[in-house]
């Protein structure tokens, strides 16, 4: 199986909730928690490249069995996704959740977003680098906004 | 230490248009080098194939993209690629904290365009343009995806990547704009993307919003156009947003981290 990070470890799934996010816990085996999640990561990587699927076989290009991606990290949080597979097909998706280590009010706090100058003028005659708003498509960028900045710097 | 201006810089750029979006890419350096010339073409490069792969997996035009074998039911492509994987998460979580009004389903099938393009210009800006300020002569770095932007400039080198936001009404125009440092702005309109949006009606004409992650901006301002102004006000002050709306009956309104500043007409 190509790129699939996947552990076949386990039949039920169950969520708990913590503070603001969750633990996950694979059949009674715990796998994840607020204080040990980052060795548990690489730990579900490893095995899952050598896919430990040790269920049955279907004809089907997918292995029968529970499969758990690679946690992902975004700006919304660490997440997995967890897909059953049943006869070649996928039976059920679940989203696992873990909490944030920094939160967002604390994101917030500590570093500041520029302010807004709110100045009504012509684009070219303000010492300006990019154009948010003008240019959707490809089509229209000849002679754009961003278009006549690129061609003046 | 006397203060630079934006024009003691020197600016390298390349556009490529990829998914019919043109995307600009912008190098500030302190001295132009050949090698860092040759450097900058060749991350280029590498962008624009990242762009390819974006579009091979996401395009909802292409019957063969992952996006639209997932819609057909073909359910197990979520086994088959990470980057799949990683915006399926991210637009479930949009759908979560943006209370529905950002919706990958709202078409009836999965369709995560609308999250795709900050999510790609994010990844892309974090893995080909931001090692570059490790290099003393890089000032600053910016990633442009049709108005989306990624920046982000060197310790103490005092650029700021100056962004206008369009005027919705007369094209050409500027209603104002933000010195960008270290984040990311993303504006969305009535007009450019409403394929993508399921819309409450509103005089709403666009949404501009800053944060540190694009990913995250272009999902506020997604789900901003969707949501309408009143509504959308609320999930400002809720979710301490920063930005500017331009409502075709209210005006002008900006917002710092949840604080509406100032309304004025345009």
């Amino acid at each position: 199986m190509k790129k699939i990070i996947g552990v076949a470890v386990a039949i039920t799934v169950a969520v708990a909730s913590v503070i603001d996010g969750y633990i996950v816990f694979f059949k009674g085996n715990q796998r994840h928690s607020q204080t040990n999640s980052n060795s548990n990561q690489s730990s579900v990587s490893t095995e899952s490249s050598s896919n430990t699927s040790s269920n049955q076989t279907t004809s089907g290009k997918y292995k029968d069995g529970t499969f758990t991606s690679k946690t992902v990290t975004t700006p919304h949080g660490t997440m997995q996704v967890s897909v059953v597979i049943s006869n070649g097909k996928i039976t059920n998706i679940k989203i696992l959740k873990y909490p944030d280590e920094e939160s967002k009010s604390e994101r917030i706090n500590s570093q500041s977003l520029p302010t807004y100058q709110s100045e009504a003028i012509k684009a070219q005659s303000a010492n300006i680098q990019q154009i948010s708003g003008a240019t959707e498509t490809y089509t229209g960028f000849t002679n754009s906004l961003q278009d006549a900045l690129n061609k003046a710097v | 230490m006397t203060k630079r201006t934006n024009e003691q810089f020197h600016f390298l750029t390349h556009v490529v248009g990829k998914m019919n979006i043109p995307f600009t890419i912008s190098v500030a350096v302190f001295e132009e080098r050949p090698a860092l010339q040759e450097c900058f073409q060749q991350q280029c490069q590498k962008i624009t194939a990242d762009l390819d792969q974006v579009n091979a997996v996401f395009s909802p035009f292409k019957p063969d993209s992952l996006v639209s074998r997932y819609a057909a039911g073909e359910r197990e492509v979520l086994l088959d690629s990470t980057d799949f994987q990683e915006v399926f998460l991210m637009a479930d979580q949009a759908n979560h904290v943006t209370e529905g009004f950002f919706d990958p389903f709202f078409k009836g099938q999965y369709d995560p365009t609308g999250i795709v393009k900050g999510w790609a210009i994010e990844k892309i800006f974090n893995q080909r343009l931001r090692p570059l300020l490790t290099d003393p002569l890089v000032a600053g770095v910016a990633l442009n995806g049709g108005g989306d932007i990624q920046a982000a400039v060197a310790n103490d080198s005092e650029l700021t990547w100056m962004t206008g936001i369009e005027n919705p009404r007369h094209p050409g125009y500027l209603i104002g704009k933000y010195p960008l440092t270290n984040a990311a702005l993303a504006t969305s309109g009535v007009n450019k993307r409403g394929e993508h949006i399921k819309r409450v009606a509103s005089p709403l004409m666009q949404v501009t919003i800053v944060d540190y992650s694009l990913t995250i901006a272009d999902t506020w301002a997604t789900a901003g156009i969707a949501a309408g102004t009143k509504r959308f006000l609320e999930l400002i002050k809720k979710h301490q947003l920063t930005g500017v709306l331009i409502d075709a009956k209210i005006g002008e309104i900006s917002f710092e981290k949840g604080q509406v500043h100032h309304a004025q007409t345009i």
